[in-house]
């Protein structure tokens, strides 16, 4: 197990590595510049490539920004937040995600689980009906369309709730778009608990309990839950990421100053230091939580573990 | 089975409470009603880029700046210049040297005084090709002596044509006489610094609140990124009597339909609304609109299609243009159809009127017109049809608007092929160094209230490759009597004349066709006096009393 996970941490840290080159190759062809404000001049613009470092070759940029970054110095900001430096600008954002991300996973699998387990264990009775029919709504509504309906039912109509992120009040201000960002892991770890736990509980060895006269709460939780779990964590990792590098459309409705919504500012208005630096954090988050996920398989299910080779 | 119904029973009732639109009131919760507190309350939609007097180049972050430190001179609520930080000033009868007498009873919020001095070392700051600031090239604009050789790098800082004479006397030396150099003085490029403050925080400098200092009517006292910030009055302010609010507490909504919610619900007191959202609030007392200084032109690639060098081909399409239907039921914003340069509300005359207050239109809205010129272009041209590439940036208005541009384009038989790029690659392709475009939708803003702004800075053969293209010899010549030194830069009367010959004759042979002129539109609660708002100088929250 130690030498497998050794051997993904190190095509992990290729797979950043090459991320971050064509990252680089990628920005080298980007049209654009952060310096074209239609007043500067031609010499202001040579002026200004030189003091930001941006009229080195290629290569020489690629070898500077390895190095200083192996120091966690990813540079300054050219233009959203001039001089400032970048780490500056993307941690207190990511942090907002993040938090915000694993309010939303937090809120969205307990609900989906609650929900896939009474889904699964009642399969075609009401129970099982209301159940699919909330993850089928979950999963088809926008997740903006459901925004925008809670902004104006509870936070205009009725301001139970902040329509807008405070920064003083972080949990406070952000119920809203927790809840509107939970809707979809709600809705998907519902449908795949359920079509699992369906299958599972259909199972011989679960028949078997039965036989043996377990009770009903025992068969689900200890033989037929943790073997439905597997699928639900198949998803949850992308699902985990998808969540914690924000969502652009739910950071805009309520004002979230979050990881998104900073780097298609940084695109814009081609900030090249902010968008290395949080292509970089998505990069690593990705393969981190698939990694984990990996692992987990293993912890779930013995029989990956072994057909894995560790 | 019972923990069932109670969670079912928590969703129904969940649902019932999100349908029930009941609206009557309601408790306030986290959010409460602001109406109350002596604090004003704005909306913004976008952050602060620069704290950095010398390094900012937005007009929001400028407007941040203002509200902290003070200029040395400034706008009244009319438009007319004010003293600030000078007490007063007077100018050298060959318009040569600028004395300011600046006034002793300013502090920094660290007790230090102000003193000329700290506008010695901003403006030297400025200049100097090791801060490379954007905005350095209003040291040229303004004709410092010296200035282009400071700011290469191949004359020392110490020979910027400024001087402390004592502490409380500045003096600017002008290689040139400029006409609008005290308004100038009222941009925030040009406030002081502190140097002994600024050198202590190095790079560190304005990039939080602690790493700044205030000489202004406010401080700033919070910043958030991507957040908010808050500004509350400085009880050191030499004029804090004046300063009737206690602090104004801006919040960053990236949403305008959230802000015009949290306007209703009495939360925000100022905000900026979309084109979507004038409609429904057009009616509102607090509904207003004020003129922006950009104007929004098509730039014409004479060197790629050499076609557009006809002036009737020009003339075809300056007439083919429906800017009304534009301005008025697409953008709805308050944005003006631009059938002129200089743009209105920009700058006032010596007869105290506005440029376009009795200043004329030029072409205007005629498919007729248009047809007939088009007729003319291709006789002369012996060409039967005309296509051209239309860049433009990838924005919502930008879309919209060039959409509109080509299909009345399209009437009169011109096809424009739409490319539509993100707004840094439209910059960087109709850069002085490309060229790489036929025809283009750019807009320029203003940097202070004078047409030369236009005229001379982005309209003038020395500057603009798309008039040297035209490179006609009478607005060459006239241009060259408004510059700074240039013939008529000492009589006031005499150049404002002239000015509106050479938008005349700039205008009779459209080089580059104007289209509209940007406004605002927003929402002022009615318990909000005082704000000033300026199509060149920036809007001002000093004077502000709330009820």
């Amino acid at each position: 197990m130690v030498k497998y996970v050794l051997k993904r941490l190190f095509w992990a840290l290729v797979t950043v590595l090459l991320i971050l080159f064509i990252l680089f190759l990628l920005l080298e062809f980007m049209p654009g510049s952060p310096f074209n404000e239609e007043k500067l001049t031609v010499d202001q613009i040579r002026i200004l490539k030189e003091h930001y470092g941006l009229d080195k070759p290629f290569f020489e940029k690629f070898w500077i920004f390895l190095v200083n970054a192996t120091k966690g110095d990813f540079g300054i900001s050219y233009n959203l937040q001039k001089n400032m430096k970048v780490s500056q600008i993307v941690m207190p954002r990511l942090w907002v995600s993040v938090r915000l991300g694993l309010q939303a996973i937090g809120l969205g699998s307990v609900m989906g689980v609650i929900l896939g387990v009474i889904s699964g264990s009642n399969q075609n009775n009401w129970k099982d009906s209301v159940a699919t029919i909330m993850a089928v709504v979950g999963v088809s509504i926008p997740s903006f369309v459901f925004a925008l309906t809670l902004s104006f039912l509870l936070g205009y109509k009725i301001p139970i709730f902040s329509m807008i992120y405070q920064a003083n009040h972080p949990f406070a201000s952000t119920i809203l778009p927790t809840i509107s960002l939970s809707l979809f892991t709600m809705a998907q770890v519902t449908r795949f608990l359920r079509t699992e736990l369906v299958e599972v509980m259909d199972s011989e060895y679960i028949r078997l309990a039965t036989v043996k006269g377990l009770s009903r709460i025992k068969i689900l939780f200890k033989h037929g839950f943790r073997n439905a779990l597997i699928s639900v964590v198949t998803i949850f990792g992308p699902l985990v990421v998808n969540v914690l590098t924000g969502s652009l459309v739910i950071e805009k409705i309520f004002s979230i100053p979050g990881i998104g919504g900073l780097l298609v500012l940084a695109i814009q208005s081609s900030d090249y230091n902010i968008i290395v630096m949080v292509t970089f954090i998505y990069s690593v988050l990705y393969i981190a939580v698939n990694l984990l996920v990996d692992v987990l398989y293993g912890v779930i299910d013995p029989r990956i573990r072994v057909s894995k080779g560790a | 089975m019972k923990k069932l119904r109670v969670f079912l029973f928590v969703i129904v009732s969940l649902a019932l409470l999100a349908s029930g639109c009941t609206g009557s009131g309601g408790s306030s919760g986290s959010s409460g009603d602001t109406t109350k507190d002596n604090i004003l309350h704005v909306a913004k939609d976008t952050d602060i880029r620069s704290l950095d007097t010398n390094v900012a180049t937005d007009g929001l972050s400028f407007e941040v700046i203002e509200t902290f430190t003070d200029s040395l001179l400034d706008y009244d609520a009319a438009g007319n210049l004010i003293p600030r930080l000078a007490e007063s000033w007077s100018v050298s009868e060959d318009g040569l040297t600028w004395t300011f007498n600046l006034r002793k009873d300013a502090t920094w919020s660290n007790g230090d005084p102000v003193t000329a001095h700290d506008f010695v070392f901003s403006w030297r700051r400025l200049a100097s090709p090791d801060l490379a600031s954007d905005y350095n090239y209003m040291v040229s604009t303004a004709d410092i002596v010296n200035a282009a050789g400071v700011m290469d790098g191949s004359l020392p800082l110490e020979d910027l044509g400024v001087e402390a004479v004592d502490d409380y006397t500045l003096v600017v030396h002008l290689a040139h006489s400029v006409p609008y150099f005290d308004q100038l003085m009222t941009f925030p490029v040009f406030n002081p610094l502190n140097e002994a403050f600024v050198t202590a925080q190095g790079d560190n400098y304005a990039l939080s609140v602690d790493a700044l200092l205030s000489c202004g009517p406010f401080i700033l006292t919070e910043w958030t990124p991507g957040s908010g910030w808050k500004v509350t009055k400085n009880p050191d302010y030499y004029d804090a009597d004046s300063i009737k609010i206690d602090g104004i507490d801006f919040i960053l909504s990236s949403d305008y339909q959230a802000s015009a919610l949290l306007f209703e619900n009495g939360q925000v007191d100022i905000t900026k609304l979309s084109a979507s959202l004038v409609d429904q609030y057009s009616s509102n007392p607090a509904f207003q609109q004020v003129p922006d200084g950009y104007l929004w032109y098509l730039s014409l690639n004479f060197e790629i299609h050499p076609e557009l060098r006809n002036v009737n081909l020009r003339l075809a399409m300056a007439w083919a243009i429906d800017r009304d239907n534009i301005t008025q039921n697409i953008m709805k914003d308050g944005s003006y159809s631009a059938y002129y340069m200089i743009p209105i509300g920009l700058a006032t005359g010596p007869d105290g009127k506005d440029f376009r207050d009795g200043g004329p239109t030029y072409y205007g809205y005629d498919l007729e017109k248009a047809k007939e010129y088009l007729e003319l272009a291709k006789a002369e041209l012996g060409v039967d049809s005309f296509t051209f590439e239309f860049l433009i940036e990838d924005s919502e208005e930008a879309k919209n608007n060039a959409a509109q541009i080509q299909a009345d384009l399209a009437e009169i038989g011109i096809t424009l092929e739409i490319v539509s790029v993100p707004k840094s690659e439209r910059l960087s392709r109709m850069n002085k160094s490309q060229k790489d475009f036929q025809i283009g939708m750019t807009r320029w803003g203003p940097d202070y209230a004078d047409p030369n702004t236009y005229l001379g800075d982005n309209f003038s053969a020395a500057n603009s490759y798309l008039i040297e293209f035209w490179n006609n010899a009478d607005y060459n010549a006239c241009v060259a009597d408004i510059v700074p030194g240039g013939a008529l830069s000492t009589d006031v009367a005499a150049r404002w004349d002239r000015m509106y010959e050479c938008e005349a004759i700039l205008m009779a042979e459209v080089p580059i066709i104007p289209i509209w002129q940007s406004g605002i539109s927003e929402l002022v609660s009615t318990r909000v006096h005082g704000l000033e708002q300026h199509v060149v100088g920036l809007t001002s929250y000093r004077n502000i009393t709330l009820d």
